[in-house]
């Protein structure tokens, strides 16, 4: 790919998030919220959050090995850290240093 | 200069968000360039899309070939979310001027978020005590000055960490595969921060399921670089089915077999949606022979509405309020 084409496509992916965050602001700036789209506010959030997870593993190797284990693990790792002392950050990288350990050292 | 007084009130309530964008970014940044694009494109994907996830997805998506519309697309749908951070916000930015449109571009989940934490601290709402930098009688937590200088204190910790990524990972080269799993570490935190809330249980296990039924049905007959957008329709379905079944069927109804069976294959054939398909396109209503003809345009909803507690049987709740509150 060009310097151009990536341009284009980093351009493209601008505007599409620009739009994601201006458009609530544009159809509803002026005018009551219909009650379907404050449900939608309600509802919506965690499941796009829960999608989110699946979208990240949607390509691990399950019927090959290793079988989504050090995903697993990580997971597990992750969610345990940030209920123990609930710091986003401590979770996150915790989570990742394992799951990069598991899968350079372990599951190799 | 103002300016300055202004990010030393910003600064300590972005250091959560200073923690986590430089690493986050710089992550960004290392798989930009092990893909094979110059440096330079990680602070300005930084400065011009300025979207966490938006622009690791963009990373493959580049990777993957020139598809501008491809990739605008996914764009779309993987920051859906943002169009919601819009509905609680609208109040608040309405008389910010030419701060509006700064904070709208920089609303990430991560300013969102700190908005609201800011929202609720008591001090920064006590418009009594004078601030420099900023203009008298007005709480910091209102203004727009104070809010715009968060933003961009995050957008610039998220540059810099890409910057770091992008021209760190040109010097040092080592093997990053599975750095990406910053993202999926960070949506399942922020998953868990969400059920805390009794309310959003449901829908995170809604989400979870219709999620896992179609990666599988895109993983065994098609391919998963359609899941967000499948997956996206499929929850649009089965929210609106819920939506319209909880406004029209009052709870303990016994459903006429009619309405079970539109019930039930909404849910079986939610995974197996065709990418594109517009959600409009595989609506209740259009398997109801009456709405299927009018089923477009502002009107459509009420329409099927109508359809449906007619071929129902069922007695129109008037729980219009209550229908929100509940989830």
């Amino acid at each position: 790919m060009t310097e151009w084409q990536v341009a284009i496509m980093v351009a493209c992916a601008a505007a599409a998030t620009v739009l994601t965050r201006a458009i609530g602001f544009w159809a509803f700036g002026k005018r009551a919220v219909p009650a379907f789209v404050s449900y939608l506010g309600d509802v919506l959030p965690a499941a796009v959050m829960a999608m989110l997870v699946v979208f990240c593993l949607r390509d691990t190797p399950i019927e090959a090995a290793p079988h989504g284990i050090p995903e697993l693990i990580a997971i597990a790792a992750t969610a345990a850290l940030w209920l123990w002392r609930k710091n986003v950050l401590l979770a996150v990288l915790g989570g990742t240093a394992l799951y990069l350990t598991l899968i350079h050292l372990v599951f190799v | 200069m103002r300016l300055l007084p202004l990010l030393r009130l910003a600064f300590p309530h972005t250091v959560p968000v200073l923690a986590g964008y430089v690493p986050m970014g710089a992550a960004f940044g290392v798989l930009l360039v092990t893909s094979g694009f110059s440096p330079w494109w990680a602070p300005l994907m930084g400065i011009l899309i300025y979207a966490g996830s938006g622009q690791f997805v963009a990373v493959g998506l580049l990777a993957a070939g020139f598809d501008p519309l491809g990739i605008f697309l996914i764009t779309l749908m993987v920051n859906a979310r943002h169009v919601f951070y819009a509905l609680t916000n609208l109040s608040l930015f309405a008389g910010f001027g030419r701060y509006r449109p700064y904070l709208i571009f920089a609303l990430t989940d991560e300013t969102y978020a700190l908005f609201n934490l800011v929202g609720e601290n008591a001090s920064l709402n006590d418009a009594t005590v004078p601030r420099a930098g900023l203009p008298a009688g007005v709480a910091p937590a209102k203004s727009p000055q104070f809010l715009t200088a968060i933003a961009a204190l995050d957008q610039c910790y998220w540059v810099c960490g890409c910057a770091i990524g992008g021209f760190a990972g040109t010097l040092i080269n080592f093997d990053v595969t599975g750095i990406d799993f910053v993202m999926t570490a960070l949506f399942v935190v922020i998953l868990l921060q969400q059920i805390e809330k009794p309310a959003n249980r449901r829908p995170a296990a809604i989400g979870l399921l219709v999620s896992l039924l179609v990666v599988t049905a895109c993983r065994l007959w098609f391919d998963t670089s359609y899941f967000i957008l499948t997956a996206m329709a499929a929850l649009l379905v089965v929210f609106t089915t819920l939506y319209l079944a909880r406004k029209d069927v009052s709870p303990g109804t016994q459903l006429p077999s009619s309405s079970t069976e539109c019930r039930g294959g909404i849910g079986g054939e939610s995974p197996t949606v065709k990418p594109g398909r517009s959600p409009k396109d595989v609506s209740p209503g259009t398997q109801l022979p009456s709405s299927s003809t009018e089923g477009r345009g502002s009107s459509s909803r009420r329409a099927q509405e109508r359809t449906w507690s007619e071929q129902s049987g069922c007695e129109r709740s008037e729980r219009q309020d209550g229908a929100g509150g509940e989830s």
